[in-house]
């Protein structure tokens, strides 16, 4: 077993909400006003309900396998061999995902300050951040997010704040957006962006029990969507929706705009300070899990080569997409809408089989009694 | 040397690393070194040539006039050296195919790479305003050194005259000047506050039409020395647009009225005081000077300094695909001079005062909205109002607001109050004694 060492309910929830919450500095609330309009912050308040509801029978998973994490669960209930692919599934989820968010990352970066600078040059010195901050293990980087969470969330607070001279509210009409329908519909699907709420599940271990996980799961789904829905919110009160489609990066462009007088104007250095160190957080816990997974699959004890090159993987993935537009609608739309059936899945299929199993073992003792 | 390692190591707690490993992160320090020093994109702030206005005409000899005013450098923050003009800054236009393309072409000419980050102003001339800018403004909405803050201006003469022309009078900072210029015309209502940012979601909204900064180069021909006839027309108040203010001194270009748009067409031209009255109904006027003429001496003006009490209030009510509108607007002032000496401090002239700017403004504005509904252009920003009466965008965009504003029924209703007379709480006539006698 690979030692990831204990922390808190505090560091957890930062860990996992900025891992949530880096997307939104991206092209998501741009693609989202594409299929919703105006009501992307009612969209993704119904992505975190769906997110809590798949992550109640992730923890209803738990609590019929104490001290077990999602990893050991799944082999437990459905065997070593289809247990593992349940578990490399979730590899693959974070090693694809981790690769497409530093790949977008990269893109807007090229786009919006360093267009000169080739994409794997971004990337390679934000993988060796990525390295050094994974090989620290899982306990310095949930002690690193307690730390920064404070100092991200008053930068991101402060720049939708200030930005606020350029709101209006008439620009949330219509109320709706393309219709209630596609908001429901949109919103269960694209719950994925919630989906790392299981992390809390995959590192059961490092946490206090069950009431912790309980606590961790719920509470960073909860403080994500309020601030993912607060950034689209005033995003959609930035740019109506026929021009707030066509931006790269929105949440960077509202923060351009902002101009209080000749001496409080071009505030986006500490919107990028922010920005870049939050996916910082997020590529790294997304790499480590995926290291961690393929570790506890295949009892691996040393964490740290696997970690090294699961950065090359990373690196090797996010290089693939040619462009900008296959990253944006390609991987990381898709990601968004189908990333989830590869944990809901799983968890339906092992929490049938763990009550299965529950009732058979259940079902001699009540012969017994009855006799 | 190896002491000093020996004992960094020793302090991080790092001694009984291996040989093997120290060697490895001393290669890794050094290699580190090496890549953190700079980017592809390091760049000393002197290597860049600062523009400070963009100016886009039709081209003669290719598609685009593009032309570029920018800092010079040559004197520091405000230099008095260099330049055509006499300053730190200096024009250059070109013509070429596309936008990027123009600006490569420059930057042939230039030791310097072209930057605009700096940018306060993009200037489309008359002309191409009225053929339609969509295709100019595409490169610059993409462009990412461009800030969807900079203002956009039309010019009466084309944007390499208008440039070459502008210098700022009260010192030699051209950044500031214009930013200046721009902020407290704004805030008097004779211009409205157009940037890049307003002006492409006008272009591309279902709630509005766009509108840019009017502007122009004055000649000084307007302002008359003497001239009887003149003075005597004071029944009307004159009404100017950008470049025909009579006066003489100052800069040789003005920022007055609004140039307003159909789509990415041109239609039209505001005076400063409609533009005035457009900026009271957006919500956006600060405070100015108004003339209003006394009640009973028709040759003198009663100037009042005007503002916002509070934001206007428009509520829209639908009678089938008919839509009234009521706006609310709450206006108060301080009389600033009473030309007549007549007691417009106290009742009962007060109330007739109040309700003479109210009648003013009233006219205008209802005859602004009549010249914009002919127009068909909604530059109000009624439509988002409307707008919130519908629950999806496809119901939205199927009523078709821009069409149905020329049929909409706009009722203006203006509170007026004088709050100050400012130092003086009384008028008293002005003793004449010849006057008297003829009393008598």
């Amino acid at each position: 077993m690979i030692k990831e060492g204990k922390f808190g309910p505090q560091e957890a929830i930062s860990l996992i909400t900025i891992t949530i919450v880096a997307r939104v500095f991206f092209t998501s609330p741009s693609v989202i006003t594409r299929f919703v309009g105006s009501a992307g912050w009612l969209m993704t308040l119904i992505s975190a309900a769906t997110a809590l509801v798949i992550f109640s029978l992730v923890y209803l998973l738990l609590r019929k396998w104490p001290g077990k994490n999602l990893i050991d669960i799944y082999e437990l209930s459905a065997g070593r061999f289809i247990g593992s692919i349940f578990s490399l599934a979730l590899f693959a989820g974070f090693l694809i995902d981790g690769s497409a968010l530093l790949r977008e990352f990269t893109e807007v970066m090229k786009v919006y300050v360093l267009p000169v600078s080739p994409p794997s040059y971004i990337m390679g010195l934000f993988l060796i951040g990525v390295l050094i901050v994974s090989i620290y293990g899982l306990e310095t980087q949930a002690r690193l997010a307690r730390v920064l969470a404070p100092v991200l969330f008053i930068g991101l607070v402060a720049v939708l704040i200030l930005a606020g001279q350029n709101y209006s509210i008439h620009r949330l009409s219509p109320f709706f957006g393309y219709g209630l329908d596609k908001i429901i519909i949109r919103g269960i699907r694209r719950n994925s962006v919630y989906g790392y709420s299981i992390i809390a599940a995959i590192i059961a271990g490092s946490l206090q029990g069950l009431e912790h996980i309980k606590k961790v799961g719920y509470a960073s789904i909860i403080i994500s969507a309020i601030l993912i829905s607060g950034c689209v919110l005033c995003f959609s009160l930035t740019f109506p929706y026929y021009t707030a489609q066509e931006i790269t990066s929105p949440l960077y462009e509202m923060v351009s705009l902002i101009d209080y007088g000749r001496f409080f104007q071009r505030l986006d250095t500490i919107f990028l300070f922010t920005w870049n160190i939050a996916t910082l957080l997020a590529v790294t816990v997304e790499v480590y899990m995926a290291a961690s997974i393929y570790c506890k699959v295949f009892r691996i004890q040393d964490i740290r080569p696997i970690i090294a090159s699961m950065c090359v993987l990373t690196f090797t993935i996010a290089i693939t997409p040619s462009d900008l537009e296959e990253v944006a609608l390609g991987y990381v739309n898709r990601l968004r809408e189908y990333l989830w059936l590869g944990v809901l899945i799983p968890v339906i299929i092992t929490l049938l089989l763990s009550t299965i199993k529950d009732r058979k073992k259940r079902k001699p003792a009540k012969t017994k009694k009855s006799r | 040397m190896i002491n000093i390692i020996k004992l960094s190591l020793r302090k991080l707690g790092l001694r009984n690393i291996k040989r093997k490993n120290k060697i490895m992160m001393l290669a890794l320090i050094l290699i580190m070194s090496f890549i953190f020093t700079s980017c592809y994109d390091a760049k000393e702030l002197d290597e860049y040539t600062y523009v400070i206005a963009v100016g886009i005409d039709k081209g003669v000899t290719d598609k685009y006039r593009l032309t570029i005013k920018f800092h010079t450098m040559k004197g520091g923050g405000g230099g008095e050296t260099g330049g055509t003009i006499g300053a730190d800054f200096e024009i250059l236009v070109i013509d070429a195919p596309t936008f990027f393309t123009g600006i490569n072409m420059i930057n042939s000419a230039l030791a310097r790479e072209l930057n605009f980050m700096h940018a306060k102003m993009l200037v489309f001339s008359k002309e191409i305003a009225e053929e339609g800018v969509s295709t100019f403004i595409a490169p610059i909405i993409r462009f990412r050194q461009i800030r969807h803050s900079i203002h956009v201006v039309v010019s009466k003469e084309s944007a390499y005259e208008f440039l070459e022309k502008y210098e700022p009078i009260e010192g030699n900072a051209i950044s500031k000047a214009l930013e200046l210029i721009v902020s407290e015309t704004s805030e008097t209502g004779y211009i409205i506050h157009t940037r890049l940012h307003e002006f492409y979601t006008g272009l591309k909204s279902t709630f509005r039409q766009p509108m840019a900064i009017l502007a122009g180069v004055n000649d000084m021909k307007n302002f008359v020395e003497t001239g009887e006839e003149l003075q005597n027309q004071y029944s009307t108040e004159k009404e100017y647009t950008a470049g025909e203010i009579p006066r003489k001194g100052g800069g040789n270009v003005e920022f007055y009225g609004t140039a307003v748009f159909n789509g990415d067409k041109m239609i039209g031209e505001l005076t400063g005081e409609e533009t005035r009255m457009l900026s009271i109904i957006l919500g956006e006027f600060k405070r100015g000077n108004f003339s209003i003429q006394d009640l009973y001496y028709p040759d003198k003006y009663v100037p009042i300094d005007i503002r916002m009490e509070r934001q206007p209030k428009v509520e829209a009510k639908m009678k089938g695909d008919k839509v009234i509108f009521d706006v609310k607007i709450n206006l108060e002032g301080d009389i600033l001079a009473i030309q007549s000496h007549l007691n417009y401090e106290e009742e009962p002239l007060k109330s007739s005062l109040e309700e003479a700017v109210v009648k003013k403004f009233k006219e205008e504005m209802n005859s602004l909205i009549e010249k914009c509904r002919e127009w068909g252009v909604d530059i109000f920003r009624f439509g988002r109002v409307v707008c919130s009466n519908f629950r999806t965008i496809q119901e939205w965009e199927n009523f078709n607001w821009l069409e149905k504003f020329k049929d909409s029924e706009v009722n203006i209703n203006i509170i007026f109050n004088i709050r100050r007379t400012g130092i003086l709480l009384k008028s008293s006539p002005i003793i004449d004694v010849e006057e008297l006698k003829t009393q008598e």
